[in-house]
């Protein structure tokens, strides 16, 4: 017992000296210190190099993961701000269009403006009626005339108690006796199957010695017997069609998209 | 038997306001284009169930339309009814169980529904160009679009009676002979 004591501190006594050797001949930095830092090199540096390698994936790990969670957090930021950026311009615009059924409104001071909303639309696709939830009840019926910011939507062609239905400019049974705002000649727009589905409506009995040009508005005409009173907008001209033998004709788009209206105004006559 | 024909009302009259808000989201094309699925369940439910029946049916899908959005009172309605009679009576003609006289019935009488329906609404300007745009664009869509759903319609209503061993139309007989799934 006490010879293997012996022998295991010979044995410690012997490591701890050749360690201290070989420390001392790095320190020294000599031929030999450097061979021996090989040395030691080629012992430790797959074991360092394994273990800086996980310490390196850990962190890398670590890092990746922070920065794809920062990655989502700026993509959902970039997704609310996109929402907040569609909503303050709907509001906007929708602003705009109520800035211009006020100005219709004073310009047209003996009628009251009824907030209406769009219900339901037409079931079939040859149509373009849509119902409003206001009724009888609310004062209003058959040929009261709806409007939009500055321009015309169609009239009330049939009301119940509390719901109507609004045939639109663009529904090929409409027709609005209608006036080029430019030179005041008359004409008459109507609703036509070829251009419903664009929102737009067709500018009828143009004589061919009247100046009809790109871009100009037709407003209502307000003849007598007409329901819709004078001057509302109906649209601005955007295709003309040369007749030969026939009169000119011509498309007009509406101020607004027809198909994607939520809510309208109804006109109501003032009671002196 | 009574509640039944309450069950099929009421559906009517939920399919009517579906077609009237929600079906314009199901609108296609530069002239866009809807479903009608009110007609498809007046031409499917006339095929299966005959022409007094289907009759019954259009009438009902029909009038509701009217009420709900139609300019002249009646057109949908005389339609309805017309297109009932028509389809209930090629369930005589045809044999039933064959999935491609039904879709191809839902095809041919939108069709004429719509043809007769585009000539009525567009009478004040009906000119050749008017019509040909309109088989064109309206009509022929329009009825490739309710046949596609109604191939869909027919598959979930075969899948379902398969897994209720049940009926689904009036027709006792029919029962007897669509037990077993033959598919498209």
């Amino acid at each position: 017992m006490a010879k293997f004591e012996k022998l295991l501190k010979s044995k410690i006594f012997i490591t701890a000296v050749i360690i201290v050797f070989l420390f001392t001949l790095v320190s020294m930095g000599n031929k030999a210190g450097l061979y021996s830092f090989d040395l030691t090199g080629i012992i430790f540096k797959p074991i360092q190099s394994t273990f800086s390698s996980i310490a390196n994936s850990f962190n890398k790990n670590s890092d990746s993961q922070s920065l794809r969670m920062e990655n989502e957090q700026l993509k959902e930021e970039i997704v609310n701000l996109n929402k907040k950026i569609s909503a303050a311009s709907a509001f906007e615009s929708m602003q705009n269009q109520l800035e211009e059924t006020l100005q219709l409104k004073d310009r047209l001071s003996n009628f009251d403006f009824l907030p209406a909303d769009i219900i339901s639309k037409d079931a079939g696709n040859w149509s373009e009626v849509f119902v409003i939830n206001k009724g009888s009840a609310d004062g209003i019926g058959k040929g009261n005339v709806v409007v939009f910011g500055m321009g015309l939507v169609g009239k009330i062609i049939s009301s119940s108690v509390n719901t109507s239905k609004v045939q639109t400019i663009i529904d090929p049974e409409s027709a609005v006796g209608a006036r080029i705002t430019s030179n005041r000649s008359l004409v008459e727009v109507v609703g036509d199957i070829r251009y419903k589905g664009s929102g737009q409506c067709l500018v009828k009995y143009i004589d061919n010695d009247v100046n009809i040009m790109l871009d100009e508005y037709i407003e209502t005409s307000g003849l007598e017997g007409s329901i819709f009173p004078k001057g509302i907008i109906i649209g601005k001209v955007v295709k003309i069609d040369e007749g030969i033998v026939e009169r000119k004709s011509a498309v007009i788009q509406p101020l607004f998209d027809i198909n994607s209206l939520e809510t309208v105004f109804v006109l109501k006559e003032k009671i002196q | 038997m009574k509640a039944r024909y309450l069950v099929g009302f009421l559906a009517l009259i939920l399919l009517a306001v579906f077609q009237c808000t929600v079906a314009e989201n199901f609108s296609f094309g530069s002239v866009p284009i809807k479903p009608n699925f009110l007609l498809i369940a007046i031409i499917m439910y006339s095929f299966y169930n005959g022409y007094i029946k289907g009759a019954v049916c259009g009438l009902t899908a029909g009038i509701m339309q009217d009420l709900l959005t139609g300019m002249n009172f009646g057109l949908y309605t005389i339609l309805g009814v017309l297109i009932g009679i028509g389809v209930g009576y090629l369930n005589k003609r045809f044999y039933r169980d064959n999935p491609i006289f039904i879709i191809l019935s839902v095809f041919a009488g939108t069709f004429v529904y719509e043809l007769i329906t585009g000539i009525i609404l567009n009478i004040k300007m009906l000119d050749f160009q008017t019509i040909l745009f309109g088989v064109r664009f309206v009509i022929l869509p329009e009825a490739l679009y309710n046949l596609l759903i109604a191939i869909v319609i027919y598959g979930v209503l075969r899948l379902l009676r398969i897994i209720s061993k049940g009926r689904f139309f009036a027709d006792g007989r029919h029962r007897e002979r669509t037990i077993e799934w033959r598919g498209f």
